[in-house]
């Protein structure tokens, strides 16, 4: 059965790449006792995969996941016995049977900053306010120019930083830490990036946006 | 420092180096024991993809954390962006448990598995803060131990190290946690320490010291619960250790030596041991590990009680003889592997005498013909070059089976078939305890000349070449049968760069040349010249066990080119190994 599971990512856990997740949970699942299903073709692999790849040091209190367990299984009883195995700083928050493929639309993260909450309410205003707040993302390829805004209309200042919601579209996203670069250069300010952690990730099968698993399909 | 202060200042730096989950800790099956009254830092002075995976270190961890009152953490030496973003911001070496600074420690045990990793040693105990050398430690600072095989000549890290423990270290841990729960003092616990048969306390003199067989091989120390590590270790599987020791005889071989006897475990302790340890790891691989895993007389009923358990599992026998039987063990145990290791070592027949390689073509054309019939499509075959009594034929010889080993696979497969043979040379290095301790490598230039004859005999459709790098070959030669100027020679090529010299892309062969040169050696002269029978070896106040006069007996066999059989079929060869505690043990 297709099962989508929601789970945390905390603490020193954030420094696992996105593959050692990957291999971590299907560990789990062996060692909670299930079975997960294989691929089709010469080269089987488990049927697993997580809704958006998460970058190495973002905690993420939202993860979204979907497995393929061999056989049916009750999802609470199998939230609670993956929980019972899983690495420190992974926490499964909850599990309800799949509805269909999730599509990322949209993430939203609070960026925390080491900078006074003035000079960000300041930063964030010019943000509001610009057409376009272009940026470099660099690759070891190559540099490209990249907008934030384009992705990331507004941000809403925090204590300690910024939540910002990020649209994720077939052409491409910003990333939070992208966001807060717009920002300094905007202002003309240093505002180091000291943590980053994704609050919320929504998702849509078809053209519906859902939360939480098991709601609308 | 406050452990708050040093969280947050280890978090800021992991958000600027590569693979940071190497620092993290917090694996499944982790322990972790704050209220410990005895710390001890288990160290493996590599990156943490290497020493995860060692055997040794999960069974010492697993030892010292079932003592209620001690804690074992690991350490492993951080890669060059970490060691600098760490000295940049002052951040001491931490272990992965607790991310407690390592000196506060009250032993840290560094396991010696090769001697490439030594510069490494240098470069962990600086980054814990501790002084490098024995004679600047205070009691401030922990007791320095080290292990493993390559303490066999503890001689070159002798300055480094305060106690080396010699052979297997299952019982007398637990003996030197007593130490340091009961003696206060640095100087006491060493002076109890040194007390002890089987540690040698460099401080106190050069007093002989005899190796710690583990006698009773108890599957009790077999570790149920390994911590399971991230997805970047070298090795990702279950193992049992099902048999310790070999008597084969090759006689390069360090392992053959250093841990005789053959004690084998009984099938029904490793069947469950290997269950239990899948269940609670999650993994899909098991490893049954020894040094010759063919040799352990029960192989065959382990492998079919294990596949009736678990008939997908996908289980490894590393280390086989060559012969059609470990080939079909292999097919046996594991269906969906499509490649097997054989290692001749050496392509003729009077090369096999001379090492004691007791096998003959025959076999190995039956393995290879084996192999292929049983539908495996990657050969790789291990062989050595620069051996003693090397000649030209030996060399074509290896040529000339990788060329027959292609015509039994395209006998199989085809002229055009999908299956590669893959020739694996590396150079011969002496070891100590070995009855070719007292042999030289071959010359740099010898080597060269070889590694291209290979290159270009073994080339074209379905062969594959790899060779070792001359140069660390050398090297290791040089560091393995040192002594106290090596130690010096270290710490100079330590204090101008050198670090990860297993690794090609840091290894710095200047820095090391250098070194040795600025104490008036040199790396080829150590690694190439023979040494004379008569002559004091670095580790003779090391004793075995194994007596030197088989060693000497065994090193003039091998100059009549005559091989000597195996203890365990072909009667006692009087090296000494069953005067001890144990003789050799099998189960059937």
């Amino acid at each position: 059965m297709k099962l989508e599971l929601r789970f945390t990512v905390t603490g020193r856990a954030r420094f696992l790449s996105h593959l050692e997740c990957v291999d971590g949970l299907l560990a789990a699942f062996r060692r909670a006792g299930y079975q997960v299903a294989l691929s089709q073709g010469m080269r089987p692999k488990p049927v697993i995969s997580l809704a958006m790849a998460r970058a190495v040091g973002v905690a993420s209190l939202d993860e979204l996941m979907t497995v393929d367990l061999v056989g049916e299984h009750d999802p609470d009883e199998v939230r609670t016995r993956l929980q019972a195995t899983l690495p420190r700083g992974l926490e499964v928050t909850s599990a309800a049977p799949s509805t269909g493929t999730p599509r990322p639309v949209s993430a939203r993260y609070r960026v925390e900053l080491d900078a006074p909450r003035d000079v960000v309410e300041r930063a964030a205003a010019r943000y509001a306010e610009a057409e376009a707040a272009p940026v470099e993302r660099a690759s070891p390829k190559r540099v490209k120019i990249v907008d934030p805004k384009a992705f990331a209309p507004t941000v809403e200042v925090v204590d300690g930083g910024f939540e910002v919601e990020v649209a994720i579209a077939p052409e491409g996203s910003a990333r939070p830490e992208e966001v807060a670069r717009a920002l300094a250069k905007l202002e003309g300010a240093d505002l180091p990036v000291t943590g980053v952690t994704r609050l919320e990730l929504r998702a849509e099968r078809g053209r519906s946006p859902v939360g939480a698993p098991g709601e609308t399909a | 420092m406050t452990p708050a202060v040093l969280e947050a200042q280890i978090e800021a730096i992991l958000a600027e180096v590569q693979k940071p989950s190497r620092y993290i800790g917090g694996e499944v099956n982790e322990v972790v024991k704050p209220t410990a009254t005895v710390r001890v830092a288990l160290c493996y002075p590599d990156a943490y993809e290497i020493g995860i995976s060692n055997q040794a270190l999960q069974i010492l961890y697993t030892l010292v954390n079932e003592r209620s009152s001690a804690a074992a953490e690991r350490v492993y030496t951080p890669w060059p962006d970490m060691a600098e973003a760490m000295r940049r911001t002052g951040v001491p070496l931490f272990t992965l448990e607790s991310w407690r600074p390592v000196r506060e420690c009250d032993l840290v045990g560094v396991t010696l598995q090769a001697e490439l990793t030594y510069s490494n040693v240098l470069e962990t105990l600086d980054l814990a803060g501790i002084p490098l050398r024995a004679v600047d430690r205070t009691d401030d600072d922990p007791i320095v131990m080290a292990g493993g095989p390559s303490a066999s000549n503890p001689e070159p890290l002798a300055p480094f190290v305060d106690v080396f423990f010699m052979g297997e270290a299952e019982e007398g841990l637990l003996t030197i946690l007593d130490v340091l729960e009961r003696v206060p003092t640095r100087a006491e616990r060493l002076a109890e320490l040194a007390a002890l048969p089987y540690l040698y306390v460099p401080a106190l003199g050069r007093q002989a010291v005899e190796r710690a067989v583990y006698a009773s091989f108890d599957i009790a120390t077999q570790p149920r619960q390994p911590v399971v590590p991230y997805a970047s270790a070298i090795f990702s599987r279950a193992s049992v250790e099902v048999m310790r020791g070999c008597t084969r005889g090759c006689r390069f071989c360090h392992a053959g030596t250093w841990y005789r006897p053959v004690r084998e475990r009984k099938v029904d302790d490793v069947v469950k041991a290997g269950i239990e340890q899948l269940g609670c790891t999650g993994y899909d691989e098991l490893s049954l590990t020894s040094l010759a895993t063919s040799d352990y007389t029960g192989v065959e009923r382990a492998i079919s009680e294990i596949k009736r358990e678990r008939p997908s599992l996908h289980l490894s026998l590393p280390s086989n003889r060559v012969d059609t039987g470990p080939v079909a063990m292999n097919a046996a145990a594991n269906a969906r592997q499509g490649s097997i290791t054989l290692a001749p070592e050496a392509a003729t027949q009077r090369m096999r005498d001379i090492i004691c390689k007791t096998i003959t073509d025959e076999m190995i054309e039956r393995a290879i013909e084996a192999a292929f019939a049983a539908g495996y499509t990657s050969l790789k075959m291990y062989f050595m070059i620069g051996l003693p009594l090397e000649t030209f034929a030996e060399v074509q010889g290896i040529v000339d089976l990788a060329y027959r080993a292609r015509e039994i696979g395209r006998r199989q497969y085809g002229q055009g078939g999908r299956f590669t043979v893959h020739v694996s040379a590396s150079n011969f290095v002496p070891k100590p305890h070995t009855p070719f301790q007292w042999e030289g490598m071959s010359s740099p230039d010898q080597l060269r000349v070889k590694h291209d004859y290979l290159r270009r005999a073994i080339t074209g459709r379905q062969l594959r070449l790899s060779l070792h790098d001359t140069g660390t070959s050398l090297l290791e030669g040089a560091l393995g049968r040192g002594d106290a100027v090596t130690g010096d020679a270290i710490e100079t090529a330590w204090r101008a760069g050198a670090r990860f010299d297993a690794w090609t892309e840091h290894h710095q062969p200047a820095v090391w040349r250098e070194a040795f040169a600025a104490h008036g050696r040199s790396i080829v002269e150590e690694a190439t010249r023979e040494r004379d029978a008569l002559e004091p070896l670095p580790w003779d106040h090391v004793k075995s066990g194994v007596t030197k006069e088989f060693l000497l007996d065994e090193w003039w066999a091998s100059r009549a080119e005559r091989a000597t059989g195996d203890c365990r079929w072909d009667g006692c060869t009087d090296c000494g190994a069953c005067m001890g505690p144990v003789r050799n043990r099998l189960v059937s």
